[in-house]
Formats: C-alpha cells, structure tokens, sequence
C-alpha cells in the first residue's frame, strides 16, 4: 500500500470481473486508467456530451444490472463493470436533402418500421443515463408526432444503451436522430438561429479566424489555448 | 382443445380457409395427436385472428387462442418471422398507417 | 358539461384523423368535452393471446394504470382494435393477481393495479346521449350499413352492445341495412405480407354491401378503414360513425377532407336533406 493509498478511502472495482482497488471519488473511467487500463475506444469528451463511454455495471449485493456514462459517474465499492463502447444497432442510410423528406412519421416508419414493434415495457427510459422519456418519443412516432419525438430526444447523446435493452430490438437513438434532422430541416419553424448561423459560415464571416488557427504553429497554438477566454457557466 | 368434437364448424365458419393448407379443425387434430410440430403449415400464418371459429364453436373451444401458440410456438419460436421487417420496401412502408404495422409486427415476428 | 376521458390510438393520430375530428365536433353538439388520455401509449393493437408473454401485456396495462392515476372511471375508446384490447387487458387485470404481480413491476412509478377502469366502446356514449339530448336528425331515405368488423363484436365476453351501430344510425334518421358479411373479417394484418388476401376479403364485404342496396358504410375501425379503402373497387363510401351521425346533425368540422374513399355526393346529399 503506497503513501497516497493510506490518505485517501479506497473502493473494489471490477473490470471485466478482474479486482482493482481505486480511490474512492473517481469516475469509472479516471479509475480505469488509475488501474491501468489505456482508454482509446470507449472514451471522447470526457464531459458527458459524447455518450461513447456507456458502461453496464452492478453493486455487489444488488441484482441490477444498472448502466451510466464512465465519465460521470462516480465509481462505489463492489462495483462490477463492462463497457459498451459501440452498439451494433441498425442505422440506417438516407438522404437528407432527397426531395421526398419531410417532417413526417410516415419517413420515420419507413426507414425503421421495427418502432411498431415497442411493448411500452419502459426498459429504455429506466436505463437512459440522460433520463429522457424515450418510451414516450417512440409512441409518438406511432402517434405521428415527429416535433414530439425530436424535442423529447433534443438531449440524446446516442450512447445507445436504450436500443441495447430494447426487447422489440429498436435502435432508438439512430430513430431520435432522424426524427430531430427531418424536424430541424422540415419542421413548420425552422431553427432562426441556426439558419443566421449557417448563413454568417457560408458568407465567411469565421474563414479569416480558422485560417488563423490552422496556419498556427505548437507553441502559438499553446499560448492561444493558455490564454482563451474562459466561460464560466 | 380436449373437448373438440370434430364437427368442422370453425373450418366452416373461417373466411380464410381457402389460403389455408391445414384446416383450422385439422390443426386441432393434429395438436390432440402429438404430431403439430411435425407438420409443415402455413396455415397459424393465414389465421387472422378474427374469433369467427370460436364464436361458432359448440364446444367453446378457443381456437384462435390455439392457433397463436401454434404460430409462437412452433413457429416465431424457432426463429422463423412472417414479416422480414428489414426486406419491406421503404415506398411500401411510407403509405402503411401504424396500426397496420404494430399489429402485423406484433403476430409476425418473434 | 358532460367530460369523456378518451384513448384515441395511434390509428386515429395518423390515417384515421377524420374519425378524431368528427369525434371532438359530435360530442361537443351532444354537450360532451373530449378529454384526451394524457401520454397515452401505444396498446399493441392486438390482443395478446398467449399466456405466459407478460412483457406484451404491459402496453394496454399502462394505459389503464395512466387513467386511473388521471381518476378516470371509464376509459372511452374508438378505434375498435384498442376497444378490445384495453377491455380485455382491464379484464386480465382484475381477474388475474398472480401475473399481474409480475406485470405490475413494469409501472414503478405507480402503485399496483389490479383494475378498476371500465373500457367503453364511444358508440355506446353516444347512443345515451343521442336519446338524452334528444336531437333527431330528419328521416330520411339514405341507406348505410355498419360494418363492424371482428373486434368490436367478437368475442362475445367483450362485444359492444347488439346491433348498437344500425341503432344508433336509425335514431338519427338513416335507412339501416345488415348484410351478411357485417362481422366478417377484412384481412387485417396480411396487407403486408399477402395482400392478395385483404383484396379478396375486402371485394367479398364490399360487394355484398353494395348488392344489398348499401350506399355508405360506416365503421370505427382504422384497419378495416385502410383495407377497405384500399381495394375500394366498387367505390363505395365509407364513412366513419361520428362522420354519419354529424351529417345528418348539421354538424359542421367532421374532418371529412380525411377519408381515403371517394365520399361525395353521398355527404353532400346526406347533409343537404329536407
């Protein structure tokens, strides 16, 4: 046991059933690399927007099999996890821009017609790490409201652990996706601020400010990073 | 399904007898004889459950109820779906409304 | 005024909005508020047949354990699929305790159920308040014909009322015809995979409607409604029940721009009578 063992309170975590002892207050991922794993698929943002470091874990003493984001979530003692960097769920090809899209559930149903296949169990909203309604934003596909679903879906981060406890084999998370592009490009009020946005990039207002950052050597790079302006939330 | 006494009234009463290559009374036959998961049918595919076989079963036999487990059963349970969901034709799909597809979905597949 | 808490299913939200336009617009002449069951889900269309699949019978159930956390007594319905497998899932729940322990585990969020919501069909609401209300539509020579499909009527233990659609279209002055293939099924669900079938069925029912000198039929389900309006070879209209009765009722805002078959001029006739 070294000196910063003895300092601070240590808890059993078991990766892929193997022991580690990590301090306690880590997230599950900090604690991974604390025993040593080297993260490169399975980790992103590191801020719990990226949704790549879904985890499925269970408390010792408990039965449930429980799911988070490694990144956020705090790990305790006994407890027992496996990653799911990816889910092979189906996502499906479309065009955008094709001239049939439109704000319908009809396009939604087209591309992913297994959403009928939902038993409202509400397995994917219990185990949503964003604790979203997702039950509720497929009936609304089958309610034909594709506003509902794209703002019930607005904070997905496509972890896909909904899609993974799914008994009617869903891939929610791609569905929510499409469901939020053909209500943001096809909905009765197309987003005022994105579309002033898109207009400022596509006069080039940022091209002189990107060419800056892009023809910036390391050192003026570093010295750009270590004096941005913080935002403070 | 014990109580069955063969007088053909559900294969009389069924509007889809004519898709069929088992008959609904042959079904139960067949099931009282041990032998279902023997057969090749198509016929727990064709049944919609309509209830026309039990309304005029003089037996009160629940006949649609015995042809799902035969179609779960024997069938979905192997792993055998009706409805390829993922062969549909995205065009064909566009025009069907959702009670079409939930409950189609719901008797074909797993 | 009277309120009516309501489960509209998703065939009424998406192809069969005329049938939910003409609901609000008829029940609002008969001084009844439409009250729509607040996130409701989908019910699963069919009933589920087999035992031991629990997990299938949650999506009814939680409809039931939404209405009554909404302190609805009855739950009206009506699209005639989501009638029979809401009154039979209310029946499952008060009759079955063991199972329900296990599917009562899907709602955590709230307390057990075990039944207490009456599933009622909308026709039968609307015949009572239809003879409380006491408007008459004119008498008249038009000829319709209910079809009522499989699931309003079958099986018996969960069938509406006999005869409660020709009732209630004589009370408000329609010529009422049966014909013999009223009950028979229209091929529900083999639209996708043997649409041959549904073709079949569907020539069959609309043929003998028309041979028994129908001129409109009138139904409450979204299934029959897309199948028949599909393989609509003899163009027969069809028209929803809230549709038939508003018609005759001057009620205006029946969401008759919906219907998928050719309507005029029956509606036109049919509302334009002296």
């Amino acid at each position: 046991m070294n000196e910063n063992e003895q300092d601070q309170q240590m808890v059993w975590l078991f990766v892929l059933d193997r022991p580690y002892k990590v301090p306690a207050g880590l997230t599950i991922q900090d604690a991974m690399e604390y025993a040593g794993y080297k993260l490169t698929r399975g980790v992103g943002c590191r801020g719990g927007f990226c949704g790549a470091c879904a985890t499925v874990y269970r408390i010792e003493g408990q039965y449930q099999l429980k799911a988070d984001l490694a990144c956020q979530k705090v790990v305790e003692d006994g407890m027992h996890i496996v990653t799911i960097p990816f889910t092979p769920a189906n996502k499906k090809q479309y065009d955008i821009d094709a001239p049939d899209m439109k704000a319908d559930a009809g396009i939604l149903l087209s591309y992913y017609p297994m959403v009928a296949r939902c038993v409202s169990c509400n397995r994917c909203n219990n185990i949503c790490p964003q604790e979203l309604e997702v039950m509720e934003a497929m009936n609304a596909i089958l309610q034909g409201d594709v506003e509902r679903t794209a703002r019930l879906m607005f904070d997905c981060i496509q972890c896909g652990l909904c899609s993974m406890r799914c008994p009617g084999e869903i891939p929610q998370f791609h569905i929510a996706q499409l469901a939020r592009r053909l209500w943001g490009k096809y909905g009765e009020s197309p987003d005022q601020m994105l579309t002033k946005r898109l207009g400022e990039i596509t006069a080039g207002k940022f091209d002189e400010e990107y060419d800056t950052i892009m023809g910036a050597g390391r050192e003026e790079l570093q010295a750009m990073y270590d004096t941005r302006e913080l935002k403070l939330a | 399904m014990h109580s069955c006494v063969h007088c053909g009234k559900c294969s009389a009463a069924c509007p889809f007898t004519e898709w069929m290559d088992v008959l609904p009374d042959q079904i139960i036959r067949n099931i009282q004889l041990g032998r279902i998961e023997e057969i090749e049918t198509m016929t727990p595919w064709i049944c919609a459950s309509c209830f026309a076989c039990m309304a005029t079963c003089p037996m009160g036999v629940d006949i649609s109820k015995l042809m799902n487990a035969v179609k779960e059963k024997v069938k979905l349970r192997k792993g055998e779906d009706w409805t390829r969901i993922d062969e549909l034709p995205e065009t064909t799909l566009r025009e069907m409304p959702q009670i079409l597809l939930v409950s189609n979905f719901r008797k074909y597949t797993r | 005024m009277e309120e009516m808490f309501f489960y509209p299913g998703c065939g009424l939200k998406s192809g069969a909005e005329g049938y939910y336009t003409s609901i609000r617009s008829v029940f609002a002449k008969l001084d009844v508020n439409v009250r729509e069951l607040p996130d409701w889900n989908c019910c699963g269309a069919v009933y589920p047949l087999s035992t031991d699949n629990l997990i299938q019978r949650g999506a009814p159930i939680r409809n039931l354990v939404k209405a009554r956390s909404q302190g609805a007594e009855v739950l009206y319905v009506a699209c005639s699929m989501c009638y029979n497998v809401l009154k039979r899932a209310e029946q499952f729940a008060q009759t079955r305790q063991e199972e329900m322990k296990r599917v009562n585990e899907l709602f955590e969020e709230y307390d057990d159920y075990s039944g207490g919501v009456e599933i009622r069909h909308i026709s039968e609401l609307l015949l009572e308040r239809l003879q409380v209300v006491d408007i008459l539509g004119t008498p008249q020579e038009k000829k319709v014909a209910p079809y009522y499909g499989c699931t309003l009527v079958r099986p018996a233990e969960f069938a509406v009322p006999p005869r409660i659609l020709e009732d209630i279209l004589k009370t408000v002055g329609y010529t009422t015809i049966t014909f013999r293939n009223t009950d028979r099924c229209c091929g529900a669900y083999h639209s996708i995979n043997r649409p041959d079938i549904t073709r079949t069925r569907v020539t069959e029912i609309l043929t003998d409607a028309v041979n028994e000198g129908t001129e409109a039929l009138i139904l409450s389900c979204p299934l029959c409604e897309y199948n028949l309006a599909a393989f609509n070879m003899v163009d027969l209209p069809i028209l929803w029940l809230t549709q038939a009765v508003g018609l005759v009722l001057g009620v205006s805002d029946l969401g008759l721009e919906y219907n998928r078959s050719v309507i005029e001029p029956f509606t036109r006739e049919a509302s334009h009578h002296e």
